[in-house]
């Protein structure tokens, strides 16, 4: 590693000086026409002033949307470039084996019931007596809404010596904080574990908290809590470590390094997404099928009789790997359900009374993200598929193509047929919009969130 | 020498004059990166894209100001926006100068964090001595970024008052950034 950057950056630039300067410009700008003075000062008066502003709202950037973090581009040596992550599909159990290795490890104790049996891990014991357990959950027609049938979610706990432990936290690239419960309350100064999930790949994880100063106050005094950097190795896929002073809602950028010191991601800010690294094992490509239309899918038409339709999408995808299971929520009552390998991501075909009511691709909500597995990629007509930026929507569908803030982000194309529409998967936090690059997190039709209740 | 001398004296392939203009406004040009990328990695590489464009650009360089400094966080602002559509920091200038990648360390990037951090003490510090009432509007416009509206009406003037104040507290600033950039030395 080269001891100073920016010594280093100044000898290059000291090197580049005869490189730069033997281009001339002197002479281009005056063979043009010189531009009026008066003109060139207000411009430039404009200019500064507009500048001024800026590095004042810059500094001021601790109580806005913190903006997309640009991956690194002039390459380091050794280091690849970070691809967009496959993201918008809830993992495959095989997926989660082949990138947790904990998982892969001896079992462990389940002091979380929903934890499959044979998969629960302790993966960090800490001096304090804090535990932090890894753990996968599986649903098959778990009346859960947000998760869809046949979904295996990682997720983690924290407990401490007296048995307490964390709420269930999902699977997050955030670290979570554990903090005593109301009784234990830890004095303010005093120390939390703070951990978070990692696949296989990563040796090192670095978290930088910002400080957030309070509204109308002196931007130095930090509010809620104080700028801190901390960086952890990585053990057992978790990385965590106790930290004084952070609130619950600290949220830090966070960069993972591989064992060779270079970056590897995470190169988005997904919000609660253990979205897939590029080094994630699991397949992307697949042949694409353009058929999920407003009006149902290929050649099932929505309103036709369950077993027809499920026909007709058998002959299309092959069989399914979840046949009628019953469901009680959404107006919907059974569901029948497609994953790799007949398709890249879930497809749920969701049934009310016998007949097809309505279906979604891709993960239930914006929330839950892993890469996808081997299988047909499913698109709309216009080639619009999960993964697809809202750049790529609003080129393919032009101003029929619309987003909100709804739902945590959706999106909508509303076309003859009836519409079409979806959750966004936000690719920075907090999350405040939906943006150009946000992905396409699934595709449905009827209300996002509840497909069947509104046909 | 003030920047002006010294982009020109660049310009006419002075190398020195340049690792001096750099080393001026490092710390401003850090701070702005950082916290507009949010990322020190990405700050660091902003930096040197910034940095290797100005040296690109110093020959169209006309001092309107006594600080090259707005021309500078122009640049930055142009590279940030830039790497923020394509979601990459560019490195076209670095590539056409034929600078060689750098690797950041640990260390490097405490130092960035560092110099952001000086550079934003010494424009707080600027604020800090303004008049009450430029302060006070000046705060509550650029930094906390309230309307003028809503400051008209807690501060019992008109808009246009209160716009007048966000200026002049403004160009107090610019005013007095210049004269510590005039000072010039490593941040």
């Amino acid at each position: 590693m080269t001891a100073n950057y920016f010594d280093a950056l100044e000898a290059e630039l000291r090197a580049a000086v005869p490189r730069a300067t033997r281009r001339r410009f002197r002479l281009r700008w005056t063979a043009r026409r010189p531009p009026r003075a008066g003109v060139l000062l207000s411009v430039v008066g404009v200019a500064v002033t507009v500048a001024v502003v800026i590095v004042f709202a810059s500094l001021a950037g601790h109580q806005r949307t913190p903006p997309h973090r640009p991956a690194l581009r002039h390459p380091l040596p050794g280091a690849r470039a970070v691809p967009p992550p496959p993201l918008g599909s809830v993992p495959t159990l095989q997926q989660l084996l082949d990138n947790f290795g904990v998982l892969r490890g001896a079992g462990g104790g389940n002091p979380f019931s929903s934890g499959q049996k044979n998969l629960t891990r302790i993966a960090r014991v800490f001096p304090g007596g804090y535990r932090v357990y890894v753990y996968v959950r599986r649903f098959v027609g778990a009346r859960v809404t947000n998760l869809a049938t046949e979904s295996y979610a990682l997720n983690f706990g924290i407990e401490d010596s007296h048995g307490n432990s964390s709420a269930e936290t999902g699977f997050s690239v955030y670290p979570i904080s554990w903090r005593a419960p109301p009784g234990l309350r830890a004095r303010p100064g005093e120390k939390a574990l703070w951990a978070s999930l990692v696949p296989d790949g990563v040796a090192r994880v670095t978290w930088t908290f910002s400080c957030r100063p309070a509204p109308h106050t002196n931007p130095r005094i930090c509010a809620g809590f104080h700028a801190q950097t901390v960086t952890m190795p990585v053990v057992n896929n978790v990385a965590a470590s106790e930290i004084v002073g952070l609130g619950r809602g600290a949220m830090p950028t966070i960069t993972w390094r591989a064992s060779n010191g270079t970056v590897v991601g995470p190169s988005f800010g997904g919000y609660g997404n253990l979205a897939a690294p590029p080094f994630v094992k699991g397949e992307r490509e697949g042949r694409q099928l353009r058929v999920l239309r407003p009006t149902g899918i290929g050649g099932a038409q929505l309103g036709q009789s369950s077993s027809n339709a499920i026909q007709t999408l058998e002959r299309l995808l092959g069989p399914p790997a979840h046949l009628n299971v019953r469901r009680g929520d959404c107006g919907i009552d059974h569901e029948t359900v497609w994953a790799s390998p007949a398709t890249a991501n879930l497809l749920t075909m969701f049934q009310h009374g016998g007949r097809f009511a309505g279906y979604r691709y891709g993960a239930p909500g914006p929330d839950l993200a892993l890469g996808q597995g081997p299988g047909a990629v499913l698109a709309t007509s216009a080639g619009l598929t999960i993964n697809d930026t809202v750049a790529r929507g609003m080129r393919l569908y032009g101003s029929g193509f619309t987003t909100s803030r709804a739902n945590g982000g959706t999106w909508r194309v509303r076309g003859s047929g009836g519409p079409l529409a979806g959750n966004v998967l936000p690719m920075t936090y907090p999350v405040r919009g939906v943006k150009r690059n946000d992905r396409i997190a699934n595709i449905g039709v009827g209300q996002v969130g509840c497909p069947a209740s509104a046909r | 020498m003030d920047d002006e001398a010294l982009l020109s004296a660049t310009a006419g392939g002075d190398a020195d004059a340049f690792a001096a203009f750099y080393r001026r406004h490092l710390g401003l040009v850090v701070g702005f990166c950082l916290r507009g990328a949010g990322d020190r990695e990405a700050a660091a590489d902003l930096t040197a894209e910034v940095f290797a464009a100005a040296l690109s650009a110093c020959g169209r360089y006309r001092a309107q100001y006594d600080t090259a400094a707005p021309w500078l966080i122009g640049i930055a602002h142009n590279k940030l926006r830039e790497s923020q559509r394509r979601s990459v920091v560019d490195d076209g200038v670095r590539r056409r100068l034929r600078m060689r990648p750098l690797e950041l360390g640990e260390d490097d990037l405490e130092r960035v964090e560092a110099l952001a951090s000086a550079a934003e003490s010494a424009v707080l510090a600027a604020v800090d001595e303004l008049p009450t009432a430029e302060r006070e509007a000046v705060r509550a416009r650029i930094i906390d970024e309230r309307g003028y509206r809503e400051l008209a009406v807690e501060l019992r003037c008109s808009e246009s008052v209160v716009r007048q104040r966000v200026s002049r507290g403004l160009a107090r600033v610019r005013a007095r950034m210049s004269a510590e950039s005039e000072k010039g030395g490593r941040p």
